[in-house]
């Protein structure tokens, strides 16, 4: 078979079920079986999304949430790294700072709602806040994982070879738990885009989350499956960017 | 009588742990510089032990390890390590990682050093591969390089060539000698390979098991280039072989 074919089977294996699950759906919808009050009809998904494009409320919803996304994840990011660094370094450090993490890491970023509203009230920090730390205790726990986890024939390699500290880290562990911290930093954005949806749905008058809410209390169930699929479609092209630039990072692998 | 170089004197190692296991013990022995010192034994005699305390890489230990008058109490460039696996950074480039162990020095002289011991070891065409693209053999050339490349006295191989297979490590043993026919330096070289060490060296300590003592020091004074079949080689061979398996 050509290359070219090959591709093809392999684009309509990736697609396949989704688009038999969709055509399962309008035909079920057109016979009738299913109610467009509970579940409307891909075609008028279609419409809706269509219309609030035109309207322009879900670029501006998608644009906000995502800025509050992007805003909060930056933060997690970058501390949870260097905490995570320090952490996985230096023993001490690490028992300093291990049962703080351990108690406070199981707290769904949910629960945070309400201290967050009572902190930073209804506005853009709060949310950002909640994000923050959605996504910090995940990027947090693999980087201390992958820096522990440094092969110690490195560390004695390093040893022997007299070299200083710093380029011991930036030079060996740092590049050495690079998977690790790019898996946190994956399942972390996962966790942030959770935390804006749930930021929004309770105390917002814009995003997406606050879109669905919306649209819930008027009966708009297309309006809340468009909000739904576009927070699903942004995290995958979120991932896959960072997927990108992970393979881009880690080119020794 | 030539001058001591290097001084060994009454080392002795106890690892604590469930079970204490007292790897060397009262070893003593004595170098001159400039020369190749294989460590033969079995597994667990603790030759790799001993190359690891001279090299100033194991702190803990009992007894004294002195090269050139003054005593190991740490690691230092001016000894070179090569271990079995070859243990790049599989993150950098063979010229990044024979440059790893230079420090304090402008991007020229480093430059120039690397090409320097790239080429020596034979791979100047594969400067911007990454390990990864490498051959067992060809990863440890780099990181003999990378233990050359800061012009130690002493050079501590640990089975260097041990996980190569036969004629790659024969390939290396005579580069390794070509290597230090250049620079004269000190080499201990640790194998369980008796041919290996029989080729390459000019003394052969052989090491007995639990503890680890010094059962014999071999000179050999065969001149090089060494035929591994002529007669002279397997006399050497054979009073190395009969260490192990005559006197007991």
């Amino acid at each position: 078979m050509k290359k070219s074919g090959k591709k093809l089977l392999g684009g309509l294996e990736y697609v396949g079920l989704l688009a038999l699950i969709i055509a399962f759906w309008q035909i079920a919808s057109n016979a009738g079986i299913i109610n467009p009050l509970t579940l409307p009809s891909p075609a008028t998904i279609v419409d809706t999304f269509l219309s609030l494009i035109k309207k322009g409320t879900l670029q501006q919803n998608l644009l906000i949430s995502s800025r509050r996304v992007l805003s909060g994840y930056a933060i997690a990011a970058v501390s949870a790294v260097v905490l995570g660094v320090l952490m996985g370094l230096s023993k001490h450090f690490k028992k300093l700072t291990d049962l703080i993490v351990q108690i406070l890491k199981p707290i769904p970023p949910i629960s945070w709602i309400p201290l967050v509203i009572l902190w930073f009230g209804i506005g853009e920090e709060g949310k950002i806040f909640l994000i923050f730390i959605g996504g910090f205790f995940t990027i947090l726990v693999n980087v201390v994982d992958g820096i522990r986890r440094i092969d110690p024939k490195l560390v004695e390699l390093s040893n022997a070879m007299v070299v200083p500290k710093l380029k011991y880290v930036f030079r060996v562990v740092i590049p050495y738990a690079l998977p690790n911290i790019f898996t946190g930093l994956r399942v972390g954005l996962g966790q942030c885009w959770m935390c804006v949806v749930a930021a929004e749905l309770v105390a917002s008058s814009t995003g997406l989350g606050y879109m669905i809410m919306y649209a819930r209390q008027f009966g708009q169930t297309d309006v809340v499956i468009v909000g739904m699929l576009m927070i699903g479609i942004i995290g995958k092209i979120m991932d896959s960017i960072l997927m990108a630039v992970e393979k881009r990072v880690i080119r020794w692998k | 009588m030539a001058e001591e170089y290097i001084v060994v004197n009454n080392v002795s190692r106890t690892f604590v742990g469930e079970n204490t296991v007292t790897a060397i013990q009262d070893v003593s022995f004595t170098m001159e510089q400039g020369e190749f010192l294989c460590i033969v034994g079995q597994s667990g005699c603790g030759k790799s032990t001993l190359l690891r305390i001279m090299a100033g890489i194991d702190p803990v230990h009992e007894g004294t390890v002195t090269i050139g008058g003054s005593e190991v109490k740490g690691p230092d460039k001016a000894r070179g390590v090569v271990f079995q696996e070859a243990r790049l950074l599989e993150w950098m480039n063979v010229s990044n990682n024979v440059a790893f162990p230079l420090q304090g020095m402008s991007r020229e002289e480093k430059n120039k050093l690397v090409d320097e011991y790239v080429s020596l070891v034979g791979l100047s065409d594969f400067k911007k591969a990454l390990p990864r693209e490498l051959s067992g053999g060809m990863a440890q050339r780099v990181s003999i390089a990378r233990a050359l490349v800061n012009r130690p006295q002493v050079l501590f191989m640990d089975e260097p060539f041990g996980a190569l297979d036969y004629m790659t490590k024969i390939n290396m043993q005579n580069e390794l000698l070509r290597i230090r026919e250049k620079s004269r330096m000190t080499v201990i070289f640790v194998t369980h390979d008796i041919d290996e060490a029989v080729y390459l060296s000019d003394k052969i300590l052989v090491m007995s098991k639990n503890p680890g003592k010094v059962k014999e020091i071999v000179v050999n004074t065969l001149p090089f280039p060494r035929d591994r079949n002529s007669e002279a080689f397997l006399e050497v061979r054979r009073q190395v072989y009969d260490c192990f398996f005559v006197q007991q």
